[in-house]
């Protein structure tokens, strides 16, 4: 969705001079948690709140859902306070730590909470059973939560919060304390949201979970809001520019020929180099082909034969950048 | 084997529904217009009002637009409270002007201050009201659901096995007569029970909501579509059912240790269900032109127990128990002719004035009862009277018979002190009692010297035997009743303090109730805050004022106007004490081991009076809560 969409698009989440003081028993000022902060974010956009520990992303959410209450301005959601509890209907709610009850197990969980929203039982019970399944779950569905990993809980958190295919998923630090397939499929389910047309709301301080799920950001700091745009905009270097070639070979001649043709155009050459895999894609491939060869196991690079190495993300590949 | 029934107080039935409507009007109208007024006060000059009155500046002040008929509503209650107390103060101001006009002055005030009580309520109820409107069963039921399923989860209900154990192992050092086997293991058991319910209940309600809100649990459900009024009634719903059960279990098992503990042979004797029909009673003295005199007491002895009065023995004086009301089944004809007797029981107190007598059996005090039917009988009759039955007395029903013409029996007896006697009559007497007319029991004291003492309760009749069974399970609603309060004190506490103070104000308040501290009370209310005799000293500010001159407690007041107002102020005082003390709940009324243990069957009407006056308490309470948890910042 470019910018012009976004802008022009349905508003689903409005702050107005949103401000948040907490008192002490005494009404006295004990922190600022949040200072005059002025947002929109609109249908069908994954929305990301960045910033250190205590910059105000979680007590900006907490305010939308109506858990904290402004000290000034309005926090709306559908056009409604977030004290309003009709709203709720729409929105789905996945906290850090997925505070769930642990005495329940994954199917107990999801009924409870399509109760709350007043579900019959025919429609709870086809809707949990969907959603175990979408999360992972269904051979331990009859676990209580208790003996879950922090991993499993938080899917089951994402089920809970998904219980009524809300229009706006707010998730606060959805990859908090994931191993890197729980962060990947984690964001993968954040892409699909987004792919369904839902509005995704995500605050996280992991900026590489943000980057690669988010539209939008915004940067706050001590209450502040610093920074506010497109992803890719913010992002963008504008006096480098970025090329990749497959198979050439890299070579002084290949070099040379490269430096000319940037200087023809008033540029200088910056690096020429082989581009390098994440780590989060080298993990999870190697996971895979574990998966695949179940006696697969670690030799010295020397001992390795040359079958292993052609799949790797970006071999053959040769990445330039250039400064104009 | 049994003892009478010794009730001081009397326990509140159907025919108190108005008195306690009217005392429910004043205090709740009293706490909720001192919370509108406070609130109002607060949010104009703290701007934190709307925490304390929702109605006026919370959640309805946010309101759609097709919704603001809710917030204009209120409105009119304002006014309402605004007319109400504007009657209320033009009828008490014209009410103290001299002439008959008066009384309908008062009338018009009391009227004025109940209308404006009322609208107070609905004033601070309103949002309270609409809220519960739209609540849903389902997600009352899906958190009252969870609640049990967390308690029973979370193996909460062990303490539960500390009473069997108790019980199991408890008659081993129990050694108790026959006669009182029934007696001590029902009291022993309605108060373990008792005990092990309102202390489980405390803590798990206590517990309850600060446990979720501690571990963040709530933060999952308030981001539902869920009000906070559902998630407080859920709670207690849950609690409720859980402990109702728990009760029920404990209660039929205890019935049966119960049954199994004691001997066959005193079952007869003491497991029963008698029920019982009381009566007013008055007493009687002939006057010196030879009329009878009816009055509220008979002769003071000087005894402190001033719940009995004494009639005095040889003396033309009687003590007159009055059955206005009796069961419609005894009028039957052919219930009469299968139960042709009917049992007075009754026990009094002997003051003697000679060393005499007292001892019971052939020389105990002298007395006389008379089952009469004042429509018929006179005291002219009696020479016709004891003629006829000495003509009639070969004859096996010649008590009946004369029964049925005079509307007259007479039983003559001798008695020791505080034991419990009982005297049949022939329910012959009844029969002509369908034509209209009311029982009498008249007790006369025939020994000279002698004293005899009774309270009302201290004489009745005996109409029937109901199910030892139902009386047990009648007997533990008291305790289920004291068991639901305390789940609903404590969860409304607990919305807004931690479990720890929740728990303490929950004593707190149950401490306050039991009966002798309500006695305490009651003593400083409007009608005796000034009595010396009641309550010495005065009310505060007198008190102050005693304090900071050095007087005694007895000494006069000079007589001037300061002192005339400083009393005035102790008494309005008494007026606010009296409304607002209406927030200690009143335990006498849940307590009826003494009927069960005594072998008396509960009066149904009683019964749900209590859950009535019950609910009338805790509504407040229920609103209170409610406020606070909307008022809460759940995540703060």
């Amino acid at each position: 969705m470019s910018t012009n969409n976004l802008v022009n698009g349905e508003v689903i989440v409005e702050t107005r001079n949103l401000s948040k003081v907490y008192l002490d028993f005494w009404g006295r000022k004990k922190k600022e948690a949040l200072r005059a902060l002025n947002l929109q974010i609109y249908r069908g956009e994954v929305f990301g709140l960045l910033g250190p520990n205590g910059s105000g992303k979680t007590t900006t959410i907490k305010l939308l859902l109506g858990l904290l209450f402004p000290t000034e301005g309005e926090a709306l959601v559908f056009g409604r306070p977030g004290t309003d509890v009709a709203k709720n209907e729409r929105i789905g709610y996945l906290p850090e730590e997925s505070y769930l009850y642990r005495f329940l197990n994954a199917e107990e969980t999801l009924d409870f909470y399509g109760r709350l929203f007043n579900m019959s039982p025919e429609i709870r019970k086809k809707r949990a059973e969907e959603l175990i399944e979408k999360v992972g779950l269904s051979r331990d569905k009859k676990r209580p939560l208790r003996e879950y990993s922090k991993g499993m809980r938080q899917r089951i958190g994402l089920a809970q919060a998904l219980i009524n295919d809300p229009e706006l998923v707010i998730l606060d630090e959805p990859t908090s304390g994931l191993d890197p397939i729980g962060t990947r499929w984690m964001k993968d389910l954040i892409l699909e949201l987004k792919a369904q047309g839902k509005t995704v709301i995500m605050c996280s301080h992991r900026l590489d979970d943000v980057q690669d799920v988010c539209d939008r950001i915004a940067i706050l700091y001590e209450g502040e809001l610093k920074e506010l745009g497109r992803v890719d905009e913010l992002l963008e270097i504008a006096d480098v520019v970025e090329m990749r070639a497959r198979r050439v070979p890299l070579t002084q001649e290949f070099r040379h020929d490269l430096e000319e043709v940037i200087r023809r155009h008033g540029g200088e050459l910056d690096t020429v180099q082989h581009p390098t895999t994440t780590l989060e894609e080298l993990f999870l491939r190697i996971v895979k082909e574990s998966q695949v060869h179940q006696g697969r196991r670690y030799l010295p690079r020397t001992e390795r034969t040359a079958a292993t190495a052609p799949s790797a993300v970006g071999a053959g590949r040769t990445e330039v950048s250039a400064n104009s | 084997m049994l003892a009478a029934l010794v009730i001081e107080t009397p326990y509140a039935s159907l025919e108190h529904l108005g008195t306690a409507w009217n005392n429910w009007l004043n205090s709740a109208g009293v706490c909720a217009l001192l919370f509108l007024l406070v609130g109002e006060v607060l949010r104009r000059t703290w701007g934190r009002g709307s925490l304390v009155i929702h109605g006026l500046a919370g959640n309805l002040s946010q309101l759609r637009p097709e919704e603001v008929w809710k917030r204009r509503s209120l409105w009119l209650w304002l006014a309402l409270i605004g007319v109400g107390l504007g009657v209320a103060l033009v009828g008490t101001v014209s009410g103290r002007g001299p002439g008959e006009s008066g009384g309908t002055w008062l009338t018009v005030a009391r009227l004025g201050w109940r209308v404006a009580a009322l609208a107070a309520i609905l004033a601070f109820a309103w949002e309270f009201i609409l809220e519960l409107l739209v609540c849903r069963w389902r997600r009352i039921w899906a958190i009252a659901r969870l609640t049990i399923l967390e308690t029973v989860r979370q193996k909460a209900l062990w303490s539960f096995a500390v009473l069997l154990l108790l019980v199991l192992v408890g008659s081993w050092f129990i050694q108790v007569e026959q006669k009182d086997q029934w007696r001590t293991y029902v009291d022993l058991l309605y108060r373990t029970v008792t005990i092990l319910m309102v202390v489980t209940a405390s803590v798990l309600a206590c517990f309850s909501i600060p446990t979720d809100i501690r571990r963040q649990t709530i933060h999952t459900q308030v981001t539902k579509p869920v009000r906070r009024l559902e998630i407080l009634l859920g709670r207690m719903v849950g609690l409720i059912v859980l402990m109702t059960v728990m009760l029920l279990i404990i209660g039929n098992l205890g019935f049966l240790y119960v049954f199994r503990e004691v001997s066959p042979l005193a079952r007869a004797s003491t497991m029963r269900s008698r029920l019982y029909q009381l009566g007013e009673l008055h007493f009687e003295e002939l006057d010196s032109e030879g009329n009878w005199q009816r009055k509220q007491t008979g002769t003071d002895v000087g005894d402190e127990f001033v719940y009995r009065s004494h009639i005095r023995g040889g003396a033309p004086q009687e003590a007159v128990w009055t059955f206005y009301r009796l069961p419609p089944y005894l009028f039957d004809k052919s219930w009469q002719e299968r139960n042709r007797r009917l049992v007075a029981e009754f026990m009094f107190d002997i003051y003697r004035m000679t060393r005499d007598y007292e001892g019971g059996g052939a020389g105990g005090v002298a007395m006389v009862v008379r089952f009469v039917n004042p429509r018929l009988w006179d005291a002219a009759l009696e020479a016709d009277y004891r003629r006829e039955a000495q003509e009639l007395r070969y004859k096996e029903d010649w008590d009946e018979i004369l029964a049925r013409k005079y509307g007259f029996y007479e039983v003559p007896l001798h008695i020791a002190d505080m034991r419990t006697y009982s005297v049949d009559f022939p329910t012959a007497i009844l029969e002509r009692l369908r034509e209209g007319g009311v029982l009498q029991v008249r007790v006369a004291c025939r020994s000279f010297g002698q004293y005899l003492g009774m309270g009302p309760n201290d004489l009745y009749l005996v109409v029937g035997e109901g199910s030892l069974y139902l009386n047990f399970m009648k007997g533990l609603i008291g305790i289920w009743a004291l068991t639901v309060m305390v789940i609903v004190l404590g969860t409304c506490f607990s919305t807004y303090v931690n479990a720890l103070a929740s728990m303490l104000l929950c004593w707190a308040l149950l401490f306050l109730g039991i009966p002798q501290v309500q006695k305490f009370l009651g003593e400083l209310g409007p009608e005796t805050i000034h009595r010396m005799d009641v309550n010495p000293g005065g009310g505060p500010l007198e008190s102050l004022y005693r304090l900071a001159r050095g007087l005694p407690m007895a000494t006069p007041l000079p007589d001037n106007w300061g002192i005339a107002l400083m009393q005035k102020i102790d008494t309005g005082y008494a007026y606010l004490f009296r409304a607002v003390s209406g927030i200690v709940p009143d335990l006498y009324q849940y307590d009826r081991t003494l009927h069960v243990a005594e072998g008396f069957s509960i009066p149904g009407g009683e019964l749900i009076m209590s859950v009535i006056l019950l609910a009338g308490y805790l509504v407040p309470y229920i609103l209170a809560g409610y406020y606070l948890l909307n008022a809460r910042e759940i995540a703060a």
